[in-house]
């Protein structure tokens, strides 16, 4: 019966309810907008990491090799194979995967290669185990790469864009390669993505051939996946992980070994530093206090206002308690409704935002030519999803605002003695 | 019973001091129609807020039924009015966004019965006061008598054995007093103590017990 009344004082009351719930209302949109937008940068940015099942991509930055028919990506330096044994057994290292990229002049154009290393590929590596078409690399395969000839697998793009299919030859390096499997990753962009995965050994062949100062180098990789256990602590594990790799190739830890989370990439690719994301999280807090207080003293000036009502209600047999409970029952609806509205308008906002936002993913995470047979799905469109603990927490703290400022309210009608307020008419 | 033991009441403003009920003793028996008359000032409305339990005497007692209302905290106070007390007040003080008939729900709305139970004890009082066609209609759109019966069938809703009435006729022309009063007098005859506060002489010649204020005191009893 409260609640029936309480819900019709609420309707009766416009500007009252008007005034409270467009406070609410505009405290949660903002904060809501804000963290969704924010979330929605983390989701974007972790997501290249978490198809490749990776949290952290680990390259050297060196000076290019000389122009030749196969050279490696970009920037990026040969880190010996034997790395990726002493960064698994750093603690919070769960699994590790080393990767060969590099590029294969094929007129006219440059084919991206990226090679796998045979071991983890099932956990951390940027080829899903997971075929649109065909198969995956069998372990012989891998380990022996021509004993039934060289496998290669595409991506889908690739293989549409030259009509390759399963069974297909392709020839990279002066080397027949035949095609395996075709993987699917239109518009999911990956860390390490390539647009031809071949085994590493039959990589290593190819770039030794065309590069004399590579000869002499033992196995090696050029981009490594880590992936971190469950509490890892990732600065102590960035910090081993340079260590380690500056150790193996002689350069220098801070400057040329490379250490890329999503975290790291956050501000290059969103366009929005952490510095700024984290103004933008105190401004809405502080908006949240801002509106909490606005709410308090609306609800204790509505109870001023409402002193014959209450008055009355004391005359005719209401209880403090009865009281109470109709104010809070009403500040609960006003903050549900402003909280749920702020939510609505908040997801609203962050969902335009998405839809709009385009980010690049940085070139190190993804080491693309700049002739590549097919582009690579390099912006980042990442679809906005909701996030039932944020709305619960926006809803959870729309009604704390309100029944704080109901409570204050109540505590307020408590100390009004009847015959005083009927008095003060 | 009501019984009023040297109750005293004293306002403070600042430093002044006004006493308002000064040491009254008075004794009004169940289902008496007691009528206090005296003038504007003299104590009658602050009279009938101790004997409701809305004020409490800065001295002296008020005992009804043998339980002393200075004794008693403020739910119990609460509790006292919504079983015992109906208060038609001066002013009707019926609030304005409520309607006919959740003004007359509106004693009932904390009680635990169900809400078809409420509206058809407020629907009973409603048709008793003759305004069972203005249910949905707001306060600022009845008449001044309109309102004054809406107020007493809220006092009444609770079915209290006590109902108290200041000033029910001032504001009213003549022949609406007479109606209020009427319909007083039809629920004190159903064996309700009546207890009205008035300036209205006229409204002695009902009064089967007469108390006559002055400056806070009663200087007149019969």
């Amino acid at each position: 019966m409260i609640l029936a009344y309480a819900w019709r004082e609420v309707a009766r009351r416009k500007t009252r309810t008007t005034l409270m719930v467009m406070s609410i209302f505009f405290a949660i949109a903002l904060f809501v907008s804000v963290l969704a937008v924010l979330n929605f940068f983390k989701e974007a940015v972790s997501l290249p990491f978490k198809t490749a099942g990776a949290d952290m991509v680990v390259e050297t930055f060196v000076e290019p090799g000389p122009w030749k028919r196969v050279r490696l990506a970009r920037h990026l330096g040969p880190i010996p194979l034997s790395v990726l044994n002493e960064i698994k057994g750093i603690p919070g290292v769960e699994d590790v995967s080393g990767l060969l990229l590099f590029w294969s002049w094929e007129a006219p154009r440059m084919i991206n290669i990226a090679a796998v290393d045979p071991s983890d590929l099932e956990r951390v590596s940027p080829v899903s185990t997971r075929t649109a078409l065909g198969r995956m690399f069998t372990r012989l395969e891998l380990s022996v790469p021509s004993f039934e000839g060289y496998s290669a697998i595409l991506d889908k793009r690739f293989a549409e864009t030259f009509g390759l299919k399963v069974g297909s030859q392709i020839e990279l390096a002066g080397r027949k390669f035949t095609v395996i499997g075709i993987v699917d990753y239109t518009n999911v962009p990956r860390v390490g993505q390539a647009e031809v995965f071949i085994p590493l050994n039959v990589a290593l062949e190819m770039v030794r051939e065309s590069h004399e100062y590579l000869r002499g180098k033992g196995d090696f990789v050029n981009m490594i996946l880590v992936k971190l256990s469950a509490g890892a602590d990732r600065k102590a594990v960035e910090g081993k992980i340079r260590q380690i790799v500056a150790n193996a190739t002689g350069l220098n830890p801070e400057k040329q070994v490379k250490v890329f989370t999503s975290e790291s990439i956050l501000p290059d690719t969103t366009g929005v530093s952490l510095l700024t994301q984290q103004m933008f999280k105190v401004i809405a807090i502080l908006m949240l206090i801002g509106i909490a207080l606005l709410v308090m003293k609306t609800s204790v000036a509505a109870v001023t206002e409402r002193t014959q009502e209450i008055g009355i209600m004391k005359a005719v047999g209401w209880r403090d308690s009865d009281i109470a409970k109709l104010i809070l029952t009403e500040s609960a609806i006003q903050g549900l409704i402003g909280g749920i509205l702020g939510c609505i308008a908040g997801y609203a906002v962050a969902f335009l935002y998405a839809a709009t936002a385009k980010f690049n993913l940085p070139h190190p995470i993804v080491p693309y030519s700049c002739l590549p047979a097919a582009a690579p799905p390099q912006t980042l469109s990442v679809a906005m999803k909701l996030s039932w603990e944020l709305i619960i927490l926006a809803l959870v703290i729309s009604l704390a605002m309100s029944l704080l400022g109901g409570y204050l309210a109540a505590k307020h009608a408590a100390t009004m003695r009847p015959a005083e307020a009927l008095r003060r008419l | 019973m009501i019984e009023l033991r040297q109750a005293t009441k004293i306002y403070r403003k600042g430093r002044i001091e006004v006493k308002a009920v000064d040491g009254v003793d008075l004794k009004i028996k169940d289902g008496e129609l007691t009528v206090i008359v005296g003038v504007s000032g003299s104590g009658k409305t602050t009279l009938l807020n101790l004997i409701a339990g809305l004020d409490t005497p800065t001295s002296g007692s008020v005992l009804v039924d043998g339980t002393d209302l200075t004794k008693l905290d403020n739910e119990q106070l609460t509790l006292y009015r919504r079983e015992k007390i109906g208060f038609v007040f001066q002013f009707f003080y019926l609030i304005p966004t409520l309607t006919v008939l959740e003004n007359v729900m509106l004693p009932l709305v904390p009680l635990p019965m169900s809400a078809k139970e409420k509206q058809e004890r407020a629907m009973r009082l409603i048709e008793a006061v003759g305004l069972a066609d203005r249910i949905n209609h707001l306060p600022g759109e009845l008449s001044g008598g309109e309102q004054q019966r809406v107020a007493i069938a809220r006092a009444l809703v609770n079915d209290p054995p006590i109902l108290l009435a200041d000033e029910p006729t001032s504001d009213l022309d003549t022949q609406t007093g007479d109606q209020v009063v009427e319909l007083l007098r039809r629920f004190h005859a159903q064996g309700k103590t009546l207890i009205i506060a008035t300036h209205d002489e006229r409204l002695t010649q009902i009064a089967s017990h007469l108390v006559r204020m002055r400056d806070g005191k009663i200087v007149e009893e019969a």
